[in-house]
This record gives C-alpha cells, sequence and structure tokens, in this order.
C-alpha cells in the first residue's frame, strides 16, 4: 500500500528585486517576478498540490512594499487546499515591521518566526519542521542544538534556508552541517539560499535526500538559463519487515521549469565572419539556437575569437540591430586581434623577438598556446600598437 | 628575387598600367602626383593586401586607392624567385570579404594555396609586411617624416626594433604605465590598491554587519520569549476572565428572577387597574377625569345660575320697596303753589342768565389783562437777556485779556530763564575756550621748546659731520700721498724679504763653508730684512689708515642717518607748532564767532522782552477799562431787576362799559326776584330754590327706580332661562354615563364618579411606576433578550462541568485583583516588546545587509583577482620584451652597425666610416675631425638623410642572403639630397644592385637622376609614357 504527498518547493524569489541595471525594463520584470510567483501558485491549484514549501527569500528586503506582500498574501488564499510553509531567509528575515509579523496571513500559510518548529499534517502523515532567519545573518545553524525526536511513524521534512557545510566549514548563512543532517532521519530536506539549484533531489543517506529548488527564475546573468521548482511526490511505501518504521520513502520530484524570461550568457565566435552582417548573423543564429522564444530572452552576448582590424565588431551598430529583435540583450566584445604568429615569429623585428620570447618552447604548438601566454602575448602586441589599460570585465 | 612585370587594372588614379621591370638598377621618372608612390603602393598591396579600417584617408589603403574610375581595383604581378616564375592576381572589393587572390605558378599555372590566410608576400618574400615597408620598400621621406628629430626618432626605433614606428623604451613605458595605473610606483594608488583597500573595508563591514545580525538574533529571541511570556498572560487573564464572566452570568440570573418577579407584580397591578376602569365604562365609553372635571364645571355652573336667579329676585323686590318708600316722601311736596312756581321759576331762570352775562364780560376782560401783564414779562425777561449777554461777552473779554497777560508774563519768564541759560553758555564756553586755548599754548611752547633743541642737535651733528668729513679728506690725502710710496713699498717688500733671506742664507752659508767674506752678503741680507719689515709694517699701517677712513666713513654715515632723523623730526615738530598755531586761530575765531552769536541772541531776547512788556501794559490797562463797563453793565441788570420785581399785576377794566350794564341788569332782576319771595312768604330764593330742587330730585329718583325695576325685572326673566340652559347641559354631558332626570342629581353622581376616577388614576400611576422601574432596569435589553440571555446563561450551566458557583464577594475581589495584576503585567510587558521592536527596527534600518556586502565583496574579489592577474602579465610581459630587445641588441645590433657604416662611408665618400647605435638604440657617427662618437643633434639635416638610408639599407640586406636580395623600392628617397649628395647616392646604389644583383626601383620626379641613369646605360621609364600609351 502507498501514499504520496504531493509536494512543490522552491525559494529564492526575490520579490521586488529592483532590477536596477535595467532602469527602463524594472518595472515590468518586477511585474514578471510576481506573476512568476502566480504561475507557481497556479501550478499548485492545477495539479491540487499539497505541501508548498518556500524556503526563504520570497521577498528581496526585510521590509517590502505593502503590494507585494498583499499580493502574496491574497495568492496563497486562491490554493487554500494546498498547505503552505514559509521560512524566512537571510534576505526576508523576522522582524518587527516584516510581512511575516505584520500581515495577517490566510489559514492554509504556516510561517515559521523562530527556531526550530514542528507542524504536524495528521491527514498526511507528514511532519514539517522549519527555522526561520531573525537578521541577515546567522553564524550559528538555526536547527544546531536542537533534539529532533523525530515521529518515525511520520513523513519528517525539514524546510530551511542556509547552507550546507562540511565538518569545520563555516557559513554565516546558517551552516548546516552535511553529516548532521545525512543523519538526522529527516526524508526530505527543502533547502533555500543557492540559487543554482538542483534538477533532482540528492541523496545525503540511505534515507535523506536533500534538494537546493534554486531561483525560479533568473535575475541577472549571474542565473542564467532555465530555471524553475522542485515538484513531484513523497511516497510512503509500506514495507512490513523495514525495521524502524515499517515504510519507506520514496520521491519522483523533479525540476519543472516554469520560468518565464531566462537570462542567457552566450558567446560567439566571429574569426570566420568577413564583415559586419555577418557577425549579425552569426550572433542571431546563436540566440536562434537557445529556443523557440529566444526573442523574449535577455542576453548577454560576448564576441570572441580573432578578428582583422577591418571587421573588428561595430558594437554599437550591433547592439541597436540585436535590440530590435530580442527583449533585451548586451554586447561586450572580447575578441583579439588577429595576428599572423607563424610569419610574426619569423620577423626580423622587436616584435618578432617579443613574440619568439613569448612562445619560446611552444613555438611549434602556438595554436594551443596556454592562456597565460596568450594574455602576455596579446598585451605585448597591444602594447606594440598603442596604450594598453586594464579593462574591467563586463 | 625579381619583380618582372606589373599590369594595374585599376588603382588608384591609375587605370590599365602596364610595366615589364628589368633587373638591376632602374628608374621610373615622372612629376608629381603622376602616380610613382602609387606603383609602389600597388605593389606592395599586391604582395600583402590591403591594409586598415581606420578613418583617415592616408591609413585606410582600400578608400585611398579607390579607383577613380569605376573598374574594378587591381591587377597581377609576375615574379621570380629562386628560379620559379610566379603570377599574382589580385582583385579587391568594397570590403575584405569581396577580395580575391590568385598565386601560380607562371610556367606551370598551378595554383599555389593561400588558403590558410597566409600573404603571398610573405610566402615568397619571406618577410611580413611589417618587415617590407620597413626595409626594400622605402616610402618618399619627405611624405612621411617632418623634422631631422623626426627621422632620428625612427632612425632609432629601427634600429633598436626593426621597425620605423616603433620604440622598445615606447612599449615598455606603455606597460609600465599600465602597470602604475594599477598600482602606484609610489603611495598607495592605484586602481588595484585602491580595489584592495575597498576590499579590507567591506570585511570589517561585513564582520560589523554580521556582528549586528547575531546581536539582532539576540533581541528577537528576548523578543520572542516575551511574546510567548504575553500568550501566556493572556490566556491566564482570559481563564479568569471567563471566571469572572461567570460570576457576572450568576449575577445576571439572579437580577433576571428579580426581574420577572416585578414583572408579574406589574401584571397583577394591571389587572385591577382594568376592573376599575370597568367600573367607569358604559358601553364603549369610559369615564376619565376630564369627563368628570368637565361634568363638576358645568354642575357649578348650574349652581352659579341658580344663584344669580335668587339674587335677581331680591333685586327687583328691593327695587318695589324703594319706590314705595319714595311715593311717600313725595306726598308732603303737594301743596305748593302751581302759579307762583312758574313765576319763580321763569325770573330765577333770567336771574341765572344775567349773571352768565356778567361772568362772561368778567372772562374777557381778565383774559385782555393777563395778556398786557405777559407782554410787559416778556419785555422784561428780553431785556435782562440782553444785558445778561452783554455782562457775559464782558466778561469773556476780561477773562481773554487776563489769559493773554498769563500768556506774556509766561513769555517774559522764559525769555529770563533763556538769558540765564545763554548766560550760563556762554560762561561755560568762555571757560572751555580759555582751557582749550591754554592747552594749545602750552603744546606751542612745548614744539617750540623741541624745535630749539632739535635745530641745537642738528647744529652739533652738523658740526659732527664737518668734523668727520674734514677728518676723512684729510686721512684720504694721507692715504693717497703715501699710497704711492707704499706701493713701492709693498712691492718692493716682498723683494727685500725674499733677497734679504737668500742674501743672510747664502751670506751665512759662504761665510760657513767658503769665506768669511760672505758674512758681507749676510749683513746685506739682513738689511734687506730689515727694509722688507719696514715695509710690510708700513703696509700695516696703510692697513690701519683704510680701516680707520671706512670706519669714519661709516660714523660719518651714523651721524647722517642721525642728522636725517633729526631733519625729520625738525621737520615733523614744525609741522606740528604749524598745526597748533593753525588750531588756536580756528579756536580764537570760533571763540570770537561764539561772542557774536551771543550777543545777538541777546539782543534779540532783550527786544522780545520789551515788547511783551508793552503788550503786557497795554493789556492790564484794557483789562481795568473792560472791568469797569462790565460794574457799569451789571448794575444796569440790578436795576432793571429791581424794577421788574415792583411791578403789579395788570387788574381787569372795571369801567368797561359792557360790563357795568350787565351788572346793572342783573341788579334789576335781583330785586324783581327778592320782590316775589316775599310776596310768596319765602324767606328768601334760596329756601325757595331748595325745596325745589329737593322735589325735583325726589322726582328723578322715582323715574330712576322705576327703570331699575323694570330692568331688574328682565334681568330676573334671562336668568331663569340660564338656569334652564345650565340644567339641560349638565344633564347632557352625563348622559353618555349615565341618564338622569334632574339637574340635583348630578352633584352626587359626579362625586361618585370622581372618586373611582382618581382611584383608577392611582393604580395606573402606580402601575406605571412600575413599569418605568422594570425598564430602567431592563439596560438596553429588551426583556425577550433578556429572557433570551437567562435561557441561554440557564442552558450553558446546565451544560458546564462542573456547574459554577456563585462566589462571595471577598472571592470575588480575590479573582478581580488578579485580573487587574494581570492586566498591569500584559501591559507593561506589552509596552517592553514595543520597545524592543523598535530597538530592533531601529538597529536593522541601522546595520547593513550581509548578503549585500557578500555580494560586492564576491565582484570585488573578483575584480581584484582580475586586475592582478592582469598586473602579473603585465609583468611578464614586459620581461619577454626585456628579453627581446636584449636579442635584437645582440644579434641585430653588431651586423647592423657594421653594414650601416658600410653604406654610410660609401655614401659620404668615407667622410663617415662608423656609425654605432648603442644600447639605448641612439645613432651616433664618428666624427672625422676628432675621432669621436658624436649625437646626431650635431649633424646637419643631409648627413642625417644619409645616415637614414644607409641604416634602412643595412637592415634591408639583414633580411635577405647576398645571393638572393629582395628587390629594393625606393621612392624619392634622394629628393632632399644636394647635388653632391644625390650624385654620390645614386652612384652607390647603382654600384650596388650592380655588384649584389639586386633589383632596385628608384621612382623619381628629378630629372637630374634621368640623365645620370641613362648615362650610366640603366633603364628609365617616364611615367607619363606608361600612361599615354595606355
Amino acid at each position: 500500500m502507498t501514499k504520496k504527498i504531493s509536494l512543490v518547493h522552491t525559494a529564492d524569489l526575490h520579490l521586488g528585486t529592483s532590477f536596477s541595471k535595467l532602469p527602463d525594463k524594472s518595472d515590468l520584470l518586477q511585474r514578471e517576478q510576481m506573476q512568476l510567483f502566480l504561475r507557481i501558485i497556479d501550478f499548485c491549484r492545477q495539479n491540487r498540490t499539497d505541501i508548498l514549501l518556500i524556503a526563504g527569500d520570497l521577498f528581496e528586503q526585510p521590509v517590502p512594499t505593502q503590494d507585494i506582500a498583499g499580493n502574496v498574501r491574497d495568492a496563497c488564499k486562491l490554493i487554500p487546499e494546498t498547505r503552505i510553509f514559509i521560512t524566512p531567509g537571510n534576505h526576508d528575515p523576522v522582524c518587527p515591521d516584516s510581512p511575516w509579523t505584520r500581515l495577517s496571513w490566510p489559514d492554509n500559510v504556516h510561517i515559521f518566526r523562530s527556531g526550530l518548529e514542528k507542524i504536524e499534517i495528521f491527514e498526511l502523515g507528514a511532519s514539517i519542521y522549519g527555522a526561520a532567519f531573525c537578521s541577515t545573518a546567522a553564524v550559528r545553524s538555526l536547527i544546531a542544538d536542537t533534539d529532533l525526536h523525530l515521529d518515525a511513524r511520520q513523513i519528517n521534512i525539514l524546510l530551511l534556508h542556509g547552507e550546507l557545510v562540511g565538518a569545520g566549514q563555516s557559513s554565516v548563512y546558517n551552516p548546516v552541517n552535511r553529516n548532521w543532517l545525512a543523519e538526522s532521519g529527516f526524508d526530505y530536506v527543502a533547502l533555500g539560499h543557492i540559487h543554482q539549484g538542483h534538477i533532482k533531489p540528492e541523496s545525503l543517506s540511505s534515507t535523506t535526500v536533500f534538494t537546493y529548488s534554486g531561483c525560479p527564475g533568473g535575475r541577472g546573468f549571474d542565473e542564467s538559463g532555465d530555471k524553475g521548482i522542485i515538484a513531484g511526490n513523497l511516497i510512503r511505501v509500506e514495507q512490513p519487515g523495514l525495521s524502524g518504521r515499517g515504510f519507506r520513502v520514496d520521491h519522483d520530484l523533479r525540476q519543472v521549469n516554469i520560468s518565464g524570461r531566462r537570462y542567457r550568457t552566450v558567446d560567439v565566435d566571429i574569426s570566420s565572419c568577413q564583415d559586419q552582417d555577418e557577425i549579425f548573423s552569426a550572433i542571431r543564429e546563436k540566440l536562434q539556437a537557445t529556443g523557440p522564444d529566444w526573442s523574449e530572452d535577455l542576453y548577454k552576448i560576448s564576441l570572441g575569437g580573432a578578428v582583422e582590424t577591418e571587421n573588428h565588431p561595430a558594437i554599437a551598430v550591433l547592439q541597436d540591430r540585436l535590440s530590435r529583435e530580442v527583449f533585451f540583450c548586451k554586447l561586450i566584445n572580447n575578441t583579439t586581434r588577429k595576428y599572423n604568429l607563424p610569419a610574426l615569429v619569423s620577423e626580423h623585428s622587436l616584435m618578432g623577438a617579443f613574440v619568439r620570447t613569448v612562445l619560446a618552447e611552444d613555438k611549434p604548438d602556438w595554436k594551443n598556446l596556454s592562456p597565460e601566454k596568450t594574455s602576455i602575448l596579446l598585451t605585448g602586441l597591444q602594447a606594440f600598437e598603442g596604450e594598453v589599460a586594464y579593462r574591467e570585465a563586463e | 628575387m625579381k619583380l618582372n612585370e606589373i599590369y594595374i587594372n585599376d588603382f588608384g588614379r591609375l587605370h590599365s598600367l602596364s610595366m615589364e621591370l628589368s633587373e638591376g638598377f632602374q628608374l621610373v621618372y615622372g612629376p608629381n602626383e603622376q602616380g610613382k608612390s602609387t606603383i609602389m603602393a600597388f605593389m606592395r598591396v599586391m604582395l600583402y593586401g590591403l591594409s586598415g579600417t581606420r578613418r583617415q584617408l592616408n591609413e585606410n589603403d582600400r578608400r585611398r586607392y579607390m579607383p577613380w574610375e569605376s573598374g574594378k581595383m587591381g591587377g597581377y604581378m609576375v615574379l621570380t624567385n629562386e628560379g620559379t616564375r610566379y603570377r599574382l592576381e589580385r582583385q579587391f572589393g568594397r570590403a575584405k570579404a569581396a577580395d580575391t587572390i590568385d598565386l601560380m605558378n607562371d610556367i606551370s599555372g598551378r595554383p599555389i594555396d593561400l588558403s590558410t590566410g597566409e600573404e603571398p608576400g610573405f610566402r615568397l618574400l619571406g618577410i611580413t609586411e611589417n618587415e617590407f615597408v620597413n626595409t626594400v620598400y622605402v616610402s618618399q621621406l619627405s611624405s612621411t617624416i617632418g623634422t631631422s628629430e623626426d627621422l632620428l626618432g625612427r632612425l632609432s626605433n629601427l634600429a633598436g626594433s626593426g621597425d620605423t614606428r616603433i620604440s622598445h623604451l615606447e612599449v615598455a613605458k606603455r606597460l609600465r604605465q599600465a602597470q602604475v595605473s594599477l598600482v602606484a610606483a609610489r603611495g598607495t594608488g592605484g586602481r588595484l590598491n585602491e580595489a584592495r583597500k575597498q576590499m579590507e573595508e567591506l570585511h570589517a563591514d561585513r564582520e560589523k554587519a554580521v556582528n549586528d545580525a547575531v546581536l539582532q538574533e539576540e533581541r528577537l529571541n528576548i523578543l520572542e520569549d516575551k511574546k510567548n511570556s504575553l500568550q501566556q498572560r493572556e490566556t491566564e487573564i482570559n481563564n479568569l476572565a471567563a471566571a469572572v464572566a461567570w460570576q457576572e452570568k450568576l449575577d445576571f440570573l439572579e437580577k433576571y428572577e428579580q426581574m420577572r418577579l416585578r414583572q408579574e407584580q406589574i401584571a397583577q397591578g394591571k389587572l385591577i387597574l382594568d376592573r376599575e376602569e370597568n367600573t367607569l365604562k358604559n358601553a364603549d365609553f369610559q369615564v376619565n377625569s376630564d369627563f368628570v372635571r368637565q361634568g363638576f364645571k358645568l354642575e357649578q355652573n348650574w349652581q352659579n345660575s341658580r344663584a344669580q336667579l335668587e339674587q335677581a329676585q331680591q333685586q327687583v323686590n328691593r327695587s318695589k320697596a324703594k319706590i314705595e318708600e319714595l311715593e311717600k316722601s313725595l306726598d308732603k311736596f303737594k301743596p305748593v303753589a302751581q302759579i307762583e312756581h312758574n313765576q319763580f321759576k321763569k325770573t330765577s331762570q333770567l336771574l341765572i342768565d344775567q349773571q352768565r352775562v356778567v361772568e362772561k364780560i368778567e372772562q374777557e376782560l381778565k383774559a385782555q389783562a393777563d395778556e398786557k401783564t405777559r407782554q410787559r414779562e416778556k419785555d422784561n425777561a428780553g431785556k435782562m437777556a440782553w444785558i445778561a449777554e452783554e455782562i457775559s461777552r464782558s466778561r469773556q473779554k476780561l477773562q481773554n485779556t487776563e489769559n493773554e497777560i498769563k500768556i506774556i508774563s509766561k513769555d517774559m519768564e522764559r525769555l529770563r530763564e533763556q538769558d540765564n541759560r545763554l548766560q550760563e553758555e556762554a560762561s561755560r564756553q568762555r571757560e572751555a575756550f580759555r582751557q582749550q586755548a591754554g592747552r594749545l599754548h602750552d603744546e606751542l611752547q612745548i614744539a617750540a621748546d623741541e624745535a630749539k633743541d632739535l635745530q641745537e642737535q642738528k647744529s652739533t651733528l652738523q658740526a659732527a659731520r664737518t668734523n668727520t668729513e674734514n677728518r676723512i679728506r684729510a686721512m684720504k690725502s694721507d692715504v693717497r700721498s703715501g699710497r704711492t710710496s707704499r706701493q713701492k713699498g709693498k712691492d718692493g717688500s716682498a723683494a727685500a724679504l725674499a733677497g734679504g733671506a737668500v742674501f743672510l742664507l747664502a751670506g751665512a752659508a759662504g761665510a760657513l763653508l767658503i769665506n768669511p767674506l760672505f758674512w758681507m752678503l749676510g749683513a746685506a741680507g739682513f738689511i734687506l730684512l730689515i727694509i722688507g719689515t719696514v715695509l710690510v709694517m708700513l703696509k700695516k699701517q696703510d692697513n690701519g689708515f683704510t680701516q680707520e677712513i671706512q670706519l669714519l666713513e661709516s660714523e660719518l654715515r651714523i651721524t647722517e642717518n642721525k642728522y636725517q632723523s633729526l631733519q625729520q623730526m625738525y621737520r615733523y615738530t614744525d609741522r606740528n607748532r604749524a598745526q597748533i598755531s593753525q588750531q588756536l586761530e580756528r579756536l580764537e575765531k570760533e571763540e570770537q564767532e561764539k561772542k557774536d552769536s551771543f550777543h545777538s541772541r541777546k539782543e534779540e531776547l532783550a527786544r522780545h522782552k520789551d515788547k511783551m512788556q508793552k503788550d503786557k501794559t497795554e493789556l492790564e490797562q484794557q483789562l481795568q477799562n473792560d472791568s469797569a463797563v462790565l460794574r457799569q453793565k451789571e448794575e444796569e441788570a440790578e436795576l432793571l431787576q429791581n424794577s421788574i420785581m415792583q411791578q403789579e399785576p395788570i387788574a381787569l377794566d372795571n369801567e368797561d362799559s359792557r360790563l357795568q350794564i350787565a351788572r346793572q341788569q342783573f341788579a334789576e332782576s335781583e330785586k324783581t326776584m327778592h320782590r316775589m319771595l316775599s310776596e310768596a312768604g319765602y324767606d328768601s330764593a334760596e329756601q325757595l330754590s331748595s325745596l325745589l330742587q329737593e322735589e325735583e330730585s325726589l322726582q328723578a329718583q322715582m323715574t330712576f327706580l322705576h327703570d331699575e325695576l323694570t330692568h331688574d325685572e328682565n334681568e330676573y326673566k334671562s336668568r331663569q332661562e340660564v338656569v334652564r340652559f345650565a340644567g339641560t347641559e349638565l344633564i347632557t354631558w352625563l348622559r353618555p354615563y349615565i341618564v338622569i332626570d334632574k339637574p340635583e342629581k348630578a352633584a352626587l353622581i359626579l362625586e361618585h364618579l370622581r372618586e373611582q376616577v382618581e382611584q383608577v388614576e392611582k393604580t395606573g400611576a402606580e402601575v406605571r411606576q412600575q413599569e418605568q422601574a422594570f425598564a430602567d432596569r431592563l439596560d438596553d435589553l429588551t426583556w425577550e433578550e433578556w429572557q433570551d440571555k437567562a435561557n441561554s446563561i440557564i442552558e450553558q450551566i446546565e451544560k458546564a462541568d462542573p456547574s459554577p458557583v456563585r462566589l462571595e464577594s471577598d472571592e470575588r475581589q480575590h479573582l478581580t485583583d488578579k485580573l487587574r495584576q494581570l492586566q498591569t503585567v500584559i501591559i507593561k510587558t506589552r509596552e517592553e516588546i514595543a520597545a524592543l521592536e523598535t530597538e530592533i527596527r531601529h538597529f536593522s534600518q541601522s546595520s547593513r545587509n550581509v548578503s549585500e556586502i557578500d555580494e560586492q565583496l564576491s565582484e570585488l574579489e573578483k575584480k581584484v583577482k582580475d586586475m592582478e592577474n592582469y598586473y602579473n602579465t603585465l609583468e611578464m610581459t614586459s620581461s619577454a620584451l626585456d628579453v627581446a630587445a636584449e636579442e635584437m641588441q645582440s644579434s641585430f645590433g653588431p651586423a647592423l652597425n657594421q653594414a650601416a657604416a658600410e653604406n654610410l662611408a660609401k655614401l659620404t665618400h668615407s667622410r663617415y666610416e662608423d656609425l654605432k647605435v648603442d644600447q639605448s638604440f641612439a645613432v651616433r657617427i664618428s666624427d672625422p675631425d676628432t675621432a669621436k662618437f658624436r649625437e646626431w643633434q650635431y649633424l646637419s639635416g643631409g648627413t642625417i638623410d644619409q645616415v637614414y638610408l644607409a641604416l634602412r639599407l643595412a637592415i634591408a640586406d639583414q633580411i635577405s642572403s647576398e645571393d638572393n636580395r629582395l628587390p629594393l623600392l625606393l621612392d624619392d628617397i634622394l629628393i632632399q639630397y644636394d647635388e653632391e649628395r644625390a650624385a654620390a647616392a645614386i652612384d652607390w646604389l647603382m654600384a650596388k644592385s650592380r655588384q649584389e644583383n639586386q633589383q632596385m626601383l628608384l621612382f623619381t620626379c628629378q630629372e637630374r637622376m634621368v640623365n645620370k641613369v641613362k648615362t650610366a646605360g640603366l633603364p628609365v621609364y617616364n611615367i607619363l609614357a606608361l600612361n599615354h600609351n595606355n
């Protein structure tokens, strides 16, 4: 006999992000953030989800605007059948003016507001444990020194915002000892804080699995690519022979992509491009390959490769042309000038001597130079042509 | 390596131009702007392609050599290298992508693979474009190089780096600058240092933020404990409140029971009231107090009308009795004769009428007399008023005059005071003037004394100065006169001393060693020594004189300075004295002006005073006159008053004729009356008149009594009607309740009804009072709600386990006290929570977010790492550059020096035979005159040109072997050379070409070259002819 608990696990929505780097699109992106949360709610409604776990940093600020907090609370009312558990994270800790203490939340929402707390859901045979951040940092584990006494008859779930650490490691974001967690006896550990989430749960021990759900939607090019939530079931499989509790807990939890616009970082090698049209086509082709909704996404496009001086990419022009095709793009020119190294090596000049010096023993294999030597070579050759200066990476 | 043929399809201004080239030296001649440089550029572009995307036309081949005509840019070139003939064809489009290139074996037609992007120039010549343009491709100097300095810079670059455009030092400097921009050479500047510093600050911020977070967490834990405690207390207070609520419910039940009993009482009262009210009912009619009251009113009305009827009856009876009594009284007047009576009445009437006429005339006369009296009084009053007015005017005038006198007296008093003040002020100013003048006289005296002292000091100093000057002049004269001899002595002293010493030593030596006669020589030496010593002393004396003169001159200067100071002081004192004198004069003048002013003001005052005195005297005289007039008028008034007082009222005129006639007629009628009365036997007319009047009066009374009786009888009848109406009204009123036949019964019935109505009202009032009391106790609830509530409580009590018990008052008090205590604790806890929340709020607002700092730190760390990497790269690049420069120096330098020196020697016909490029790549040449190496600054412009060419060709030679020299393309390189240098250069080039079998193409616009080359039997191409051919 099996019994399933349908579950959705998300975290790190950071609602209320300013998107200050994209000032002309910030309003739209903020609205889309809220729409993303509503899509999660709608997902729960359509899939009749039993439990929605939100593992911290739902809001960007400890005290979000009344609109944002009010919209989240109202959205929670749309799925009264789903039990929603929220643990405040380091970005939205419990504090006197936070929505966690200020707002009146619907009955289906439970907010962990302090140290480790347990909520039993008898009808599902499950217990949810959670603990909250009370400030923007937690140097000690929020669940340390807690005598858990898990009820073996229940499916035990831990909801937490923090960092998994090894023995002797520290963190100011609720350091949770990986070994302790492996032996804790929790069936599922729903974690938040790391934005690059897992695709599926990972095992900590034979009985305990954990997942960092990651953020469901990117907020910058450091959060690029597909994002999603963790959704599926925890399955209670009766197994009378199993020592201790007489059942085991399986799962079919997987990452489900629900994100809207994606931030994408794309590298385009334009070495072979002969003119600006070819460069544009090469970029466009690369963007199209990202997926059917490619034009809706935000791109950071790094142009690379060695190019002739006359084929130097006209960044402003290309940017302008691409901006008409995609929601947002930012072009970065990382191309280098094309040098005829074999010719330079033999050149009877200081430049030739410099190239020979740098290449030295690599001469036979000059095409596969180490990054370090490549840097030296390019920097030197640049200095032969004009001023050199440190250029900040974009 | 040889260039055999070129064909230009279209390139810049050139179109369909072909040239077949010879081996060895050849000249391409043509005037300027005909395309010589373009042909050279075509050759370069064919070998290495178009270069640059720069905007400047001269740096962008594609734009610069865009065909002037519409043809395709490009052409072909045939060249031979190491025995193989190649054909190179190139076409150039608008962009590189449109360019085509074909290199093939010109004999076999086999294409050469260039797919790797390799340029044919590099493939065939074995040198890069950079090397090509820095060696064998020598463009026109005049167009690329501005000054000799520029040329030398290029020379240095060429020698150092093999490239005219690049200097090792410049490249090293660029790398170093990039490093310095990251880490300053000194101090803590530079972007990397700043970023590191920023990182340190962020780490400190982070540590603080983490500590803040820990503290905030602790505070929040305390807050949570407080909240839990509050929750417990609230639970406790809720329990207590529930217990108190039970007591309240039980209280309510008790109250409800009391209310219920009251409700029953009210119901009972209402039953009684109903019964009582029924006794006052007849069918639907209900007797009430108004009915009874109105009944009594009607009954009283009826009773009153009956009493009035009684009174009317009595009045009729009384009137009848009076008439009977009067009739008896009239009987006594029956005997009086009817005739006498009539006569008497007639005479009496005449008498009365005549008396009335007399009285009327008397009244008229009296009125006339009164009118006259009033007119006289009016005249008197007018006179009195006029005199009073005159007196008043005189008094007013008198008063005015007195006032004017007082004003003049006051003005005179003020003038006296002014006079006094003027006197005082004058004496004060005189005193001040005396003091100030005294002070100025003193100061003047002091200044005069000072001037005298200074004059004396000046005389003394003048004398001292003259004395010192005389002494100096005398000493200078001495010195001058003794100087010649002393000079001579000075000159001779040394010789005398030296000679003396020599003679003395020689004499002593000769005397001791040779012959004692030599002592003479010694003696002469001794004398010479003495003379020398004297001369030295004289010299010292001369020095002493000089020093003394210097001292005296110094003293003179001091004296002069002192004199100058004294002179200055004297001038100052003199000026001061003049100023004081001026002040004194000014003061005296002012004093005199003031005195004059005082006198004029005093005279003015005296004039005023006299005028006032005169006015006053006049006024006083006028006052006396006016007083006399007033007294006269007052006497007149008094006389008038007395005369008025003595006037009698004017009496009526008894002499009036009408009055006398009337009085006479009246007297006659009176006589007639007396006669009639005496004839009738009456004593007097008064007696008869009295009897007649009495009878008349009784008759009048009789008439009146009869009228009254008639009236009383009418009144009686109307009263009877009123009684009947009132009775009917009473019976009608009572009919709705009871039917009676006589009004007499009404009183009893009404009395009974009144008692009953009072009883009903009393009962009703009691019931209403009870109901009001009941309603007051309902406390905003309806009775139904009371009942519902009570039932609900009873239901709750039945369900409650254990059943609630009513507490005693002390127990209740205890409960209430505890509740109050808990409320106090809760309020306090809530205040603590609020304070804590405020503190946390403030704390969280002032603390930075750790994750924000972490994000900044992460970015900064990445940046720092990036910068560090770049810094290291720059460091390694610099090292590599240094190594490369050393390689250039060691491998390239010596051979270059030698080759360049050889070239230069040939170019200058061995005037300059040695050339050196030193370690810093500065070019130096050995000076044929001094055999020393000299810096380029010492060379002439022509020589620098020669050096440049020598070095250029030396470097070109370095990159190709002697057996396969690369063709040399020279664009008017000799244009700046003078005749001699140019001839030498071209000779050398032709010789070099011949000796080394090197193809050379010299492009020039100089005609002088044409003959030279032609003379040598070498080919000359005229570019005009080439174009013409095309």
